[in-house]
């Protein structure tokens, strides 16, 4: 598994042993839902499950400013201190470990460090967590994650990594096992795995 | 049921009576004295002024004809504003360790610029030798700073840290500095104040900030100015008042008092604000004419005497208050007008800049508990005896 780093999207500033919720660094510009990511020199790593945009201060509430402008962008270039005191932030679900430089899928034994830097992962990283289904048994345990997230998680790992078909067959068996007497809730996530 | 409605009733009657009565005699004052000020000519005013001296109230110096009205200028295409603001910890005498401390806030906030809007805040601990403030050479003289002497402080220090933001702003585009309340610090000249404190706060801090600024509205697009909201002044009606008075000074003090006229023509503005003329003069937009403050403090400004206008920006009437050498400069001065208006459309009725920089400094609840937690956590490591007041202690511990 490569430890190569690029640029941190984010920084974590909430964390617990399931979820870990991180503040992008750019405004609007968080991974992709049902995307891998990790936290950490000792990296946890995380599907994205939710994405929020809010402003800074809890206490200051939003309001509409588009009364007279004729673009969405208008409003930024009218109010440019926004970009500052808006941010963007998401949350996600562990799913996996590094230990001995592998991808362990599981629950990590200690959430990422507040702060920690948040990385997209490497194709690499994506096939390893793919090579394995237990992640999606965590996923469908966890009361945040609807089905909708899943699928998002499914087709966004198969889009990144060679081997596609057979992931998704594998996915697609993982499924039916673990959605057993859930037969219509199966068949609406593989109608979606499909498209 | 103990209340007589019967009764009441005839009172409210006639109370919402008299008061629709005051309300419609006061809008028709309003109207005369807004046709008054647009009669008025700059030679009828200053010659006026210059023929009276002492009165009970306090008028503003004015050199055009006080219903004069002027549109805003085009806005730059990109252009910053700039703003201050502070927030203070008072000196508490049940904590173990005398201090104060003053947190100055800003924000430069860029329009239609590559570079990025800034935030930040800069507090500043005043402990030990330094809660005094001393004279240069007499050791003896001192001042202890904590109160009415922090708030002054506090407030000279916003405009000396505005200055500091304007001076190492880089971009050529045009950019305004503003505040929030008033640039005339009349408190400073107000009975009790020891010269020191005036020194420091008029000589030593505003007097070197404000050269800093003028010098650089010499060599680049700078407005400066500060904002006040739904102001209560009456400086422009009391100099309409002496416009309308045919008195002279003596026989004005028996009959004027500094709210109100008992004798005509004068009476006409009485109870009327500044705020009141203006809101019936200006359409959404326009700024008043360009009046002077005679506050005897302003004796202490030197080139810097503070003048003002009024602005109609849609929501409310603003004052806003300029140094002479931006209101004798009709560029500067156009710009500030347009970028004050600009800035309080930007704000729904406030300036955005000005808001941001409060919001930057303020200091709730929560951080003035932090700041003594963080002493007393110090003390509790041993750097410090503790010895809190038992009047702080039950305060934090009221026990049962």
């Amino acid at each position: 598994m490569s430890n190569q780093l690029g640029r941190p999207i984010a920084e974590v500033i909430e964390a617990n042993i399931e979820t870990f919720k991180a503040q992008c660094y750019e405004l609007y510009k968080p991974p992709p839902l049902g995307s891998l990511v990790k936290a950490g020199n000792m990296p946890v790593y995380g599907i994205v499950t939710d994405i929020i945009t809010e402003g800074l201060d809890p206490s200051r509430p939003i309001v509409a400013r588009g009364f007279s402008a004729t673009t969405e962008e208008e409003i930024y270039t009218q109010n440019p201190q926004l970009m500052e005191l808006l941010c963007t932030k998401f949350r996600a679900i562990a799913v996996g470990y590094s230990h001995d430089n592998l991808l362990i899928q599981g629950y990590p034994y200690e959430p990422p460090k507040i702060h920690a830097f948040v990385h997209e992962c490497l194709p690499n990283e994506l096939s390893d967590l793919s090579s394995s289904s237990d992640f999606i048994h965590l996923l469908l345990q966890h009361p945040e994650v609807k089905d909708e997230i899943l699928t998002a998680t499914l087709i966004s790992i198969s889009r990144q990594i060679t081997d596609r078909e057979k992931f998704l067959v594998r996915a697609g068996k993982t499924l039916a096992i673990e959605l057993t007497g859930q037969m219509s809730r199966l068949n609406a996530i593989l109608r979606k795995l499909k498209q | 049921m103990s209340l007589d409605l019967n009764k009441a009733i005839k009172k409210i009657e006639e109370i919402t009576y008299l008061h629709r009565k005051e309300f419609e005699d006061r809008e028709a004052r309003i109207r005369l004295s807004v046709k008054h000020m647009g009669e008025s000519t700059g030679e009828e005013i200053a010659g006026k002024l210059r023929s009276v001296s002492n009165r009970p109230f306090l008028w503003a110096g004015a050199t055009e004809g006080l219903g004069q009205v002027y549109e805003p200028g085009p806005l730059p295409k990109a252009f910053s504003v700039a703003s201050t603001d502070g927030s203070h910890i008072d000196v508490d005498r049940h904590m173990p360790i005398p201090c104060a401390l003053i947190n100055i806030g800003g924000c430069v906030i860029r329009y239609n610029l590559q570079t990025k809007s800034e935030f930040f805040n800069e507090p500043e601990v005043y402990h030990g030798e330094g809660l005094y403030l001393k004279g240069d050479t007499n050791t003896v003289d001192e001042v202890y700073i904590e109160g009415s002497t922090l708030g002054m402080l506090r407030t000279v220090g916003e405009i000396e840290y505005l200055s500091n933001i304007l001076t190492e702003y880089q971009d050529n585009s045009p950019i305004l500095g503003l505040m929030d309340g008033s640039l005339i610090l009349w408190q400073v000249s107000g009975p009790g104040v020891p010269q020191l404190v005036k020194r420091r706060v008029i000589d030593q801090t505003f007097i070197p900030a404000m050269d800093k600024l003028k010098n650089l509205s010499k060599t680049r697009a700078l407005g400066i100015a500060s904002y006040i909201s739904m102001p209560r002044s009456t400086d422009v009606v009391n100099t309409l008042r002496l416009y309308l008075c045919q008195s002279a000074d003596e026989k004005c003090s028996g009959l004027c008092s500094i709210r109100k006229s008992l004798s005509s023509p004068c009476n006409l503005v009485n109870n009327i604000v500044d705020r009141d003329i203006f809101a019936a003069l200006l359409k959404e937009g326009q700024r008043s004419a360009i009046f002077s403050s005679t506050s005897v403090i302003m004796e202490d400004y030197g080139n810097h005497r503070i003048c003002f206008f009024y602005v109609n920006n849609g929501w409310e009437i603003g004052r806003v208050e300029v140094p002479q050498w931006i209101a004798c400069n009709p560029d500067l001065l156009s710009l500030t007008h347009t970028l004050v208006l600009d800035q309080c459309r930007k704000g729904i009725g406030y300036p955005v800049a000005v808001s941001e920089a409060h919001e930057q400094a303020v200091l709730t609840g929560s951080d003035r508990r932090a700041f003594q937690d963080m002493i007393l956590a110090q003390i509790n490591n041993g750097v410090s005896s503790n010895n809190t007041s038992q009047k702080d202690r039950s305060k934090r511990l009221p026990w049962l």
